[in-house]
């Protein structure tokens, strides 16, 4: 499924909002996934989506309301079609991202993973899929977590330096994995021949002239730089927190 | 008079069915060559997307026979190395220790545990050094015993065993382009659990449009042929997506689980540089973090040893089934693992 760049974009501000505990690593990484999603004009909009999200929050009635009005702000947003020719959103590529933001702050909480499974349900996307990406961010995670170890032991490098290259490789791996998660739902199956009964027209054969292209134009370059997000907002975040959870 | 017009009128009807018929001919020609043109290319399009998915299967049941390899010779051996250096371990003596009901390893399980240090020793070091391609992707979908012969004295040799030395679907996912003929062994033999037949695979070499007759009727034909065919790979991209995807679930799967080894395996050694190798004498942490880390390594041990394929390219269900144990031991014990 496609889903509107905005939308994406304001999926991701609400949803580091969801457990009213916004980190500065949170914010960081909601400006990249903006200005890598839709360069062009994320910044034209960007104010208008923090004016929406406060509209949305004075909805609020009681306390407890909270996540239930965060629920029908996402909804809405998600609820938006893709025009013709407009460029979109893989909906497993937002799931994916995501879980790098659930991840960022090094809290994956019970109301954003309560969230995404909201998310992924209103996406249609498969159970399976959702519980194999979580899978492989906790084992991004763990892998992150012991590289890091490792690097702050005062173990002499000539020792850990193959363990070092060995996790390094099982973060890329891990990443293409997710990567072509991604790519699977992106992939337009090829036609059955279609042509029409009454063969006296010469224009119906520009019918089967068509044949479905591998991937929808404009959608493939945001999946592409999967990798590059996750291996940079990791890096950034080991760094940062220098904290230890699986 | 009326009878005129009427004259008239049947010249006029019988010289456009005259028209309409050359019409035909013409166009039945043409939509004949676009036709067959049309059918090529949806035939490459769907043989390339099944060539980019096999290989995907390929680069990732090697990922994890390699990762299989490098988890032997990295915590495992280390653990191996330090646990059998610890005399007088007993774990049924649990007091203070509840949740060491939780991890039980016995002789058995230990002995094959050092068994499996020993056979990855002799792959990695002597006759077979350097493993690559073939024997890692055979490694990634079968377990360590099924994959390599070993010789009467227990050491592997430099051969791959029964399935692996002959599997159709291990050199599917090895060999050269489907449009070029690179089918190799699979080469009009049923692959990936004989969804996917070697006729289907065979038709990547057919051009349409050189074989198919003139007439639209017969191009009508090979457009349903190349449909059956496209139908067949659709299937057989589903059964490797699945294949693939599944070896990756194992990678991450054992990538978690080193990440949990690995720093128990530290602090093993840790307590046995300070409190010598009697099991008995350790304090109730260090004889914690013993059992924890022997819990790990046979858990590695068992999700190394996992087939993910059967014999005929299948995938196999057991393997999601030991999967979704593991991952629910991981999730749902890690602050007992490793706190």
């Amino acid at each position: 499924m496609l889903i509107k760049k905005k939308s994406a974009i304001t999926t991701f501000y609400y949803f580091i909002a969801v457990d009213k505990n916004v980190s500065d690593e949170e914010i960081d990484m909601y400006e990249s996934i903006a200005n890598e999603i839709d360069p062009d004009s994320f910044n034209e909009y960007k104010d208008s989506i923090d004016e929406d999200y406060q509209k949305q929050i004075d909805k609020i009635i009681d306390e407890d309301d909270f996540f239930d009005v965060i629920l029908e702000g996402i909804d809405q947003v998600l609820l938006k079609k893709v025009k013709e020719k407009e460029e979109g959103v893989s909906s497993r590529y937002l799931l994916w991202n995501l879980l790098v933001v659930a991840y960022s702050d090094g809290d994956y909480s019970y109301e954003e993973r309560k969230l995404l499974k909201h998310i992924a349900r209103m996406l249609d996307i498969e159970k399976d899929i959702f519980l194999e990406m979580e899978q492989l961010m906790k084992a991004n995670v763990a892998v992150s977590n012991e590289l890091s170890t490792i690097e702050k032991s005062d173990k002499p490098y000539n020792e850990i330096r193959p363990i070092v290259e060995e996790l390094e490789n099982r973060r890329k791996v891990i990443i293409e994995s997710a990567t072509t998660l991604i790519e699977d739902e992106l992939y337009v199956p090829v036609k059955k021949v279609d042509v029409p009964k009454n063969s006296l027209i010469g224009g119906t054969m520009d019918v089967v002239g068509n044949v479905a292209s591998d991937v929808a134009s404009g959608v493939v370059s945001v999946a592409s730089t999967v990798g590059d997000q996750t291996t940079k907002f990791f890096g950034n975040i080991m760094k940062k927190t220098g904290k230890l959870f699986s | 008079m009326p009878l005129p017009l009427l004259f008239i009128g049947i010249a006029a009807v019988t010289g456009a069915t005259g028209v309409g018929t050359t019409v035909m001919a013409g166009v039945d020609q043409s939509n004949a060559n676009k036709l067959n043109k049309n059918s090529d290319k949806r035939l490459k399009q769907a043989g390339n997307r099944l060539d980019v998915l096999r290989k995907q299967c390929g680069e990732s049941l090697e990922a994890l026979g390699s990762e299989k390899i490098a988890v032997l010779e990295g915590s495992l051996k280390e653990f191996v190395d330090t646990f059998s250096s610890i005399k007088n371990v007993d774990f049924t003596d649990s007091i203070g220790l509840e949740e060491l009901s939780k991890f039980h390893i016995d002789k058995k399980e230990f002995d094959e545990v050092k068994e499996l240090d020993g056979l990855v020793m002799s792959l990695t070091t002597g006759a077979v050094t350097g493993l690559t391609g073939g024997a890692l992707t055979a490694l990634g979908a079968y377990g360590l015993a099924s994959t390599f012969a070993t010789a009467s004295t227990g050491t592997a040799i430099a051969s791959l065993s029964g399935v692996a030395a002959s599997n159709a679907t291990l050199a599917f996912f090895g060999g050269g382009s489907l449009a070029t003929g690179g089918l190799g062994m699979a080469g009009g033999t049923a692959v990936l659990g004989g969804l996917v037949a070697g006729p289907a695979l065979m038709v990547m070499g057919i051009i349409t449009s050189a074989k198919a007759g003139k007439s639209f009727e017969d191009a009508l034909s090979s457009a349903a042929e190349v449909d059956a065919a496209i139908e067949q790979l659709e299937i057989g991209n589903i059964q490797c997506i699945g294949i693939r995807r599944r070896s990756y679930m194992f990678y991450s799967l054992l990538a978690r689980l080193d990440s949990i080894l690995l720093p128990l395996v530290f602090e093993m050694k840790d307590v046995v540089e300070k409190e010598g190798n009697d099991y008995s004498t350790y304090k109730t942490e260090s004889k914690r973090i013993v059992a924890k880390a022997a819990s790990v390594a046979v858990t590695i041990k068992s999700v190394i040893d996992t087939p993910i394929l059967s014999e005929d390219g299948e995938l196999v269900d057991e393997a999601e089934e030991t999967y979704k144990n593991v991952c629910k031991t991981i999730d749902g014990e890690t602050k007992a693992l490793c706190a």
